[in-house]
């Protein structure tokens, strides 16, 4: 199975060559491409745990650092910022890549690491936008900054805004931030840069810094419910996007499909960030700020009950296109205009329909019921051509006999020998006059009577 | 003339008080009325005391009678004229001669004396051409301008030959040489009297008493007509909209009593009919969207004249390009309400009243504007921009969803395509989208595809799987 579905997956990919597109599924696995942004300023040297903050951060980092130098299909790099000037020179570029993001590059980050040296201010934002060209790669990857820091931004920059604009150009996936001697009473300063974690002492600094790592290697797996109006996850083959909750960038789109024993299949979806679902029924059915549960199976579940709606109308090739509005029971907006022809899905639900025949019809409080079709037979039309043998203008216009009352349906041509106007059954009238006369005694009607299938001719 | 306008300008001035104000109009100029007398066999017959041509030749005399009373205080060139014209009295009937017609006494000074000398004279017998000699009355009346045209017919039964005098009757009106002619019917039936309210306005005698004040009603009608013009007021409050069908209704009843196509006369000022003086009307003005007046009096023998605000401006949607929508429509609703006002055709100017509107272009996906603005005599024009063609194909039949990409970068679904389908040409509004595939078969959600695609004016999209 798992072969056929490769060699599939290569077909489909040849098919591709020559178009704009991109998969959302490649067959090869993704890259997880991680840079360290260290704290460099100079209030790193703190006494901290019986030794510095800068040591206790070196230590756990050369730890992490060893246990993920054998891991496949992931990257490393090492920035810094504060390094380079003293705290009074207040230099707001003060930052550097000391490792570039590179595969087995384990020992020489390490090298790099032990030479650093705190000296000066914090500027978070300059560093943080600097990462656009650290992660320079054609190739599709995860790219993850975890910052390391013990202060927040001394410069005038915006960490939050440099953030969000390198998630929403899908450069980096949500940032961690680990706060050193920082608790989570600071926690609101950091939280619109990425997800973050106060450390209080070494020791959990050192289990946050492995739960952050966690985190992004996590073997984690998500599945899509479609629940029916009984409950059952019985519904599928829709398609539903997945929108990053924080920076509302789409991330992925998958059509929801059920596997060989029925049951909804599981889908790829990165652990690190939290989602909004959108379920594209008609109408959509959104459901907002879905967390992943790290190394779990999370199932989500969403109710999208549907059943299908289609007309019928003998004759319909009669109207050069149809369309029927359709509108949720006490909603203005249209949900749909859906082609009179084209049998579609529907949330099940009370709808009213506006068909644009002539006269339209409006059908009101029609229920789609789950998996069943409702269908909606409209009359057949008939036509009617009006010849105007003489050529002479008009004005003119058809109107509804409803009732007592007349309503203007339509206004005719008036300028050729003939006009031929599709109408559905009913009784109506023909109001004309010569555009050139004086008189309004010369406007002139005719009554006419349309049947299914009927053909009437009106001479003028 | 001048004088004429400037007391038109007063009334308008009056009308906007919102009344209806009569006054007496008899138009200055020749009035000429011909009768037209049916003199065909069955007129020999007797209805209740008389010979119906006995009774018909009586009613004549004194319409004659009520002429010459008032032409004694006209000016010689204001001078009611009559002519006479019969039909049915030179050939008998087993002739079934339907062209037995003859203008008996033309129009001249002299025609009421000279109708009263040859209506002895006439024998009725043969057969009822009347569409025929209502044919023949256009080169009865002596072409003039400005002269009110009259015709009186006098009769007892329908057309029996095989014209068509609905159809003669209104060319002849629409043609301007006659106004709407009368009627007087000789104890006709329903049936009778209905097919004669298309040739003109019919007063049925149900018995001989009733006929003397029916003459009386015609002569009267022909010589003070009860009139109605109905101003249609712009956004700067001159009554100058115009071309629009308005229909009456008799308010009592509700029943329609008569369209009429609003139209401005040779002068430029909404053109007077004639109204029966019978009850009130309620009127609904076709406009988009329609508006009526309620309760119009008519004053019999005047001049009524009523108003209603219809300021209009013109919508156009134009869509223009090699790759055109076939039938392209729009919907238009009045800004603030849901339903459905009109559904227009692209490339076809349609007037609204000035206001605010929404519209919705049905095109793929659809274009909502929020705020069309109508203002008087003005067309708001919107350019449709033409539409790409996406040609989509797959190997394997699949569920396909086009998306567009928002400004804000969120999907909104466009179109899903029948998951039996392989192949699908669509016109798309440009723009970019994505297009999100699975095939039918496929038993892994890890088999959606994406393809970004950009849909331009006028230019064709392949997208294969």
């Amino acid at each position: 199975m798992k072969k056929l579905i490769l060699f599939l997956s290569l077909t489909l990919v040849v098919h591709f060559i020559g178009l704009q597109s991109a998969c959302a599924q490649q067959p090869k696995p993704i890259t997880t491409r991680i840079l360290f942004m260290l704290d460099g300023s100079r209030s790193m040297i703190s006494p901290w745990e019986g030794s510095n903050r800068m040591e206790v951060a070196k230590r756990v980092l050369v730890n992490i650092i060893d246990s993920l130098n054998q891991e496949p299909n992931l990257q490393m790099g090492l920035r810094a910022f504060g390094t380079i000037s003293s705290n009074s020179e207040k230099n707001c570029r003060d930052t550097r890549l000391l490792n570039p993001i590179r595969p087995n590059n384990g020992s020489a980050i390490k090298d790099k690491l032990l030479e650093v040296r705190p000296k000066g201010i914090t500027p978070i934002a300059y560093a943080l936008e600097q990462c656009e060209r650290d992660f320079y790669v054609t190739e599709n990857s995860r790219n993850i900054v975890i910052l390391i820091t013990d202060g927040i931004e001394s410069c005038e920059g915006d960490p939050c805004a440099i953030s969000l604009a390198l998630q929403k150009k899908n450069i980096i996936l949500k940032p961690f931030i680990v706060g050193i001697g920082l608790t989570d009473d600071v926690k609101e300063a950091f939280e619109c840069i990425g997800t973050f974690f106060g450390a209080g002492n070494d020791k959990s600094f050192e289990n946050i810094m492995k739960g952050v790592i966690t985190q992004i290697l996590s073997n984690t797996s998500v599945q899509v419910n479609l629940l029916d109006t009984y409950g059952k996850p019985s519904e599928t083959d829709v398609n539903m996007t997945l929108y990053d909750a924080f920076s509302d960038v789409v991330r992925y789109n998958y059509v929801h499909t059920f596997n060989s024993l029925g049951k909804s299949d599981t889908i790829d979806v990165d652990p690190v960030n939290d989602y909004n679902l959108t379920v594209h029924t008609i109408p959509p059915v959104q459901k907002r700020n879905i967390k992943i549960v790290n190394n779990a199976h999370n199932v989500i579940n969403v109710e999208v009950p549907q059943g299908d709606l289609e007309m019928k109308m003998q004759g319909v090739g009669k109207y050069k296109s149809l369309k029927t509005i359709v509108k949720r029971r006490g909603v203005n907006t249209p949900v749909n205009f859906q082609e009179f022809t084209e049998k579609t899905r529907y949330l099940v639900g009370i709808y009213d329909l506006e068909i644009l025949t002539l006269p339209r019809i409006t059908v009101e409080d029609v229920k789609i019921s789950q998996s069943k079709t409702t269908t909606i037979q409209v009359p057949s039309p008939g036509i009617v051509t009006i010849l105007n043998s003489d050529a002479v203008p008009v004005y003119g216009s058809i109107y509804h006999e409803k009732g007592k009352d007349l309503e203007w349906l339509v206004d005719i041509n008036g300028n050729t020998t003939t006009e031929t106007i599709t109408l559905q059954p009913g009784d109506y009238r023909l109001v004309y006059r010569n555009r050139g006369s004086k008189r309004a005694v010369t406007t002139r009607e005719v009554k006419f009577k349309i049947s299914s299938g009927s053909s009437e001719t009106i001479k003028m | 003339m001048l004088k004429s306008i400037k007391f038109l300008l007063i009334l308008i001035a009056i009308l906007f008080a919102g009344e209806s104000y009569g006054q007496s109009a008899l138009k200055k100029g020749k009035t000429r009325i011909l009768f037209v007398l049916d003199a065909s066999g069955s007129m020999k017959e007797n209805w209740q005391s008389n010979p119906k041509i006995e009774t018909a030749k009586i009613v004549l005399n004194q319409m004659l009678d009520s002429i010459a009373n008032v032409n004694k205080n006209l000016p010689f060139s204001e001078k009611i004229e009559v002519g006479l014209r019969v039909f049915g009295h030179q050939f008998p009937r087993s002739e079934k001669n339907c062209r037995d017609t003859k203008l008996e006494v033309p129009f001249t000074n002299f025609g009421i004396g000279d109708i009263r000398k040859t209506l002895p004279q006439l024998t009725p017998q043969g057969y009822t051409p009347i569409a025929y000699s209502l044919g023949l009355s256009t080169e009865d009346f002596p072409r003039s301008e400005d002269a009110r045209n009259m015709i009186v017919l006098i009769t007892d039964g329908v057309e029996n030959c095989d014209g068509d005098p609905c159809e003669v009757s209104n060319k002849l009106q629409r043609n301007g040489i006659i106004l709407r002619p009368f009627i007087i019917g000789l104890g006709l039936n329903a049936t009778q009297k209905k097919m004669f309210d298309c040739v003109g306005t019919v007063y049925n005698a149900e018995q001989e008493t009733s006929l003397s004040q029916i003459s009386k009603v015609v002569i009267s009608n022909v010589l003070n007509p009860t009139s109605l013009q109905v101003n249609l007021i712009n956004d700067y409050g001159e009554p100058k909209e115009t071309d629009v069908n308005m229909t009456f209704f008799d308010r009592a009843s509700g029943e329609i009593k008569s369209n009429l196509y609003h139209t401005l006369n040779s002068q430029g000022v909404s053109d007077t009919f004639y109204m029966e003086p019978l009850g009130n009307y309620d009127l609904k003005v076709h406009t988009l969207p329609f508006r009526t007046k309620e309760n119009i009096t008519i004053q019999p023998g005047r001049k009524n004249i009523t108003a209603l605000k219809t300021p209009m401006g013109e919508m156009k949607f134009t869509s223009r390009g090699s790759m055109k929508y076939p039938d392209l429509k729009v919907i238009v609703s009045e800004k603030g309400k849901p339903a459905i006002l009109n559904v227009q055709s692209v490339n076809a100017s349609q007037r609204y009243i000035v206001g605010t509107y929404t519209a919705t272009i049905l095109t793929l996906p659809e274009i909502k504007l929020d705020n069309v603005e109508i203002t008087q005599s003005k067309e708001f024009s919107y350019d449709v921009p033409a539409p790409g063609i996406l040609n989509y194909s797959a190997k394997i039949a699949g569920v396909a969803t086009i998306l567009i990409l928002n400004d804000d970068k969120s999907l909104t679904k466009v179109i899903e395509l029948g998951n039996k389908t392989t192949t699908k040409v669509l016109n798309l509004q440009p723009g970019a989208y994505k297009l999100i595939y699975r095939p039918g078969n496929g038993y892994s959600s890890k088999l959606t595809q994406e393809v970004d695609f950009v849909i331009r004016s006028s230019n064709s999209t392949t997208v294969r799987f």
